[in-house]
């Protein structure tokens, strides 16, 4: 694909709810790319602030459903309809791109059958215990459980905040969908079921704002944790049905529910029951193997020292992460009260 | 974004076993040489990093009088005291990767009735669907809109 057919094939939709403190950051880095699309639809979802005004004078496409969609998916797939070229991008209104983010993204789709790319996620801000513990988990996850995934061909999410997309098998699956929690999974296994190829691109870097406080973590964490429960429980035959990914997405699920009784349940008791504190040490045994490819990552970025200093931050974000997927397998798939309140909060 | 917990537990140990899989199995289509020489790097460290941990680990049990009984049931036949590295490495791996494939079996026995149960069932059209249908939303209720009070600045949606 020539640059210039590439320039000229994509969209960039830009959901936005009360975003005027972010959105002309991230028009400026759409605008400012080496490979910039030919059409950036920012969604106005009826903010009651001045984030249409300020895409307006970017000089993009805006657009306003007549009312609140109520979600980034509603947002998004309203948008979808008005895209006429073959490839459109969903790019968080918070988020902002590496100068050749786009068209790096671009060279995953070399093949008809690939319908999806995503890129690295980097933390715009790292500033507090917060997102210093995801700018550790987003080093690891995306230096070495993703490209491993790619390698198998089968990344299990094409990031919500920044990923591609051919427009004709987005819109065969209906858009993004507001059935669950996580959309950008939701789509991914909707993808893969009807037979399409998803890509993992690591030179394509984008950088959302994450949450800085708790109440802003906990917000997303149970989104998250919701979702993936929701999407396992809507997608476990067609996941089933795709290799490699049914082990992913397993090994995901089981890890992560017993590891988090592991966290909060089993290490406390067995610190207690064998009055020895020096257990509690288990909560960090695997820093020294978390640090290798953080830090990896990090030097090639020259981030060494941010890195290190962030990597005491991961074990509190852990134990939350914890507590919140439990709540969520607890709440989804034991009681069967599904999370239907889409709360804003990243 | 995945809402797991990137650690080592049972996902930490398979990944590893993926990566030297995908080195052993060399390039292919999406991943270039570079790609797999960092992943070479990354895996070759952790599993130096593993055998560290474990070292540490067994010196600071053999120190800890508390733990005596909790060594004694993680490796069985050592005596406290000379409880060292390879003890636990030993006692801890066989588990770790049983239960891993033991979880991967299991997934693929219920591909695998599910499957037959799928081929029981008599075809309602002689021509095959040229992808499989999109599974049916289970009877979840409609998402209620809720947006948060902005108590950031930064509040958005991912």
């Amino acid at each position: 694909m020539s640059k210039m057919l590439e320039a000229n094939s994509l969209t960039v939709i830009v959901p936005a709810y009360n975003e005027q403190a972010n959105i002309a950051d991230t028009l400026h880095s759409l605008q400012a790319q080496t490979t910039p699309p030919a059409t950036i639809i920012v969604v106005d979802d009826c903010s009651t602030d001045e984030t249409g005004a300020l895409a307006r004078a970017r000089g993009v496409t805006v657009i306003r459903p007549p009312k609140n969609t109520g979600s980034k998916a509603g947002a998004q797939t309203f948008a979808l309809s008005a895209v006429r070229t073959p490839l459109v991008m969903a790019l968080d209104a918070d988020t902002i791109l590496a100068p050749d983010a786009i068209e790096k993204i671009l060279t995953a789709f070399d093949t008809p059958d690939v319908a999806a790319a995503c890129g690295l996620v980097l933390p715009r801000y790292v500033r507090t215990i917060w997102e210093r513990g995801r700018y550790v988990e987003y080093l690891l996850a995306f230096s070495f459980y993703k490209p491993i995934q790619n390698y198998f061909e089968k990344p299990m999410i094409a990031s919500g905040c920044f990923s591609a997309y051919r427009t004709d098998a987005l819109r065969e699956v209906g858009g993004w969908s507001a059935r669950t929690l996580a959309e950008d999974m939701d789509l991914t296994w909707t993808l893969y079921g009807r037979g399409y190829r998803v890509r993992f691109v690591a030179d394509a870097v984008c950088y959302p704002i994450e949450p800085s406080s708790l109440p802003l973590m906990r917000k997303q964490l149970r989104r998250w944790s919701h979702g993936f429960a929701q999407n396992v429980q809507l997608h476990w035959r067609t996941v089933l049905d795709v290799p490699m990914l049914r082990w992913f997405v397993a090994v995901a699920f089981v890890d992560a529910t017993f590891s988090s009784l592991y966290y909060l349940l089993l290490l406390p008791l067995l610190a207690v029951a064998f009055a020895a504190p020096l257990l509690l040490l288990l909560y960090a045994i695997d820093v020294t193997m978390i640090l290798v490819p953080v830090l990896y990552q990090a030097a090639s970025r020259g981030e060494t020292l941010r890195a290190l200093a962030s990597v005491p931050s991961f074990l509190p974000l852990r134990l939350v992460n914890s507590f919140y997927f439990l709540e969520a397998v607890w709440s989804e798939l034991l009681r069967g009260r599904s999370l239907r309140v889409y709360e804003k909060g990243h | 974004m995945i809402a797991g917990l990137p650690g080592t537990g049972l996902g930490g140990l398979f990944y590893l076993a993926a990566a030297l899989v995908m080195i052993l199995r060399g390039k292919n289509a999406r991943t270039s040489w570079q790609t797999l020489a960092r992943m070479s790097a990354i895996t070759f460290g952790i599993l130096a990093a593993l055998w560290l941990t474990y070292w540490v680990l067994g010196e600071l049990l053999a120190r800890s009088a508390n733990l005596a009984d909790a060594s004694a049931i993680l490796a069985p036949g050592q005596s406290p005291g000379v409880f060292q590295l390879p003890s636990i490495f030993i006692a801890t791996l066989p588990v770790q990767l049983a239960s891993i494939g033991l979880l991967l079996l299991g997934v693929e026995l219920i591909h695998l009735w599910l499957k037959s149960q799928q081929g029981k069932k008599k075809p309602e059209s002689i021509v095959a669907p040229q992808h499989p249908a999109v599974p049916d939303a289970p009877a979840f209720a409609p998402i209620e809109r809720v947006w948060a009070p902005r108590d950031d600045a930064s509040v958005t949606r991912k």
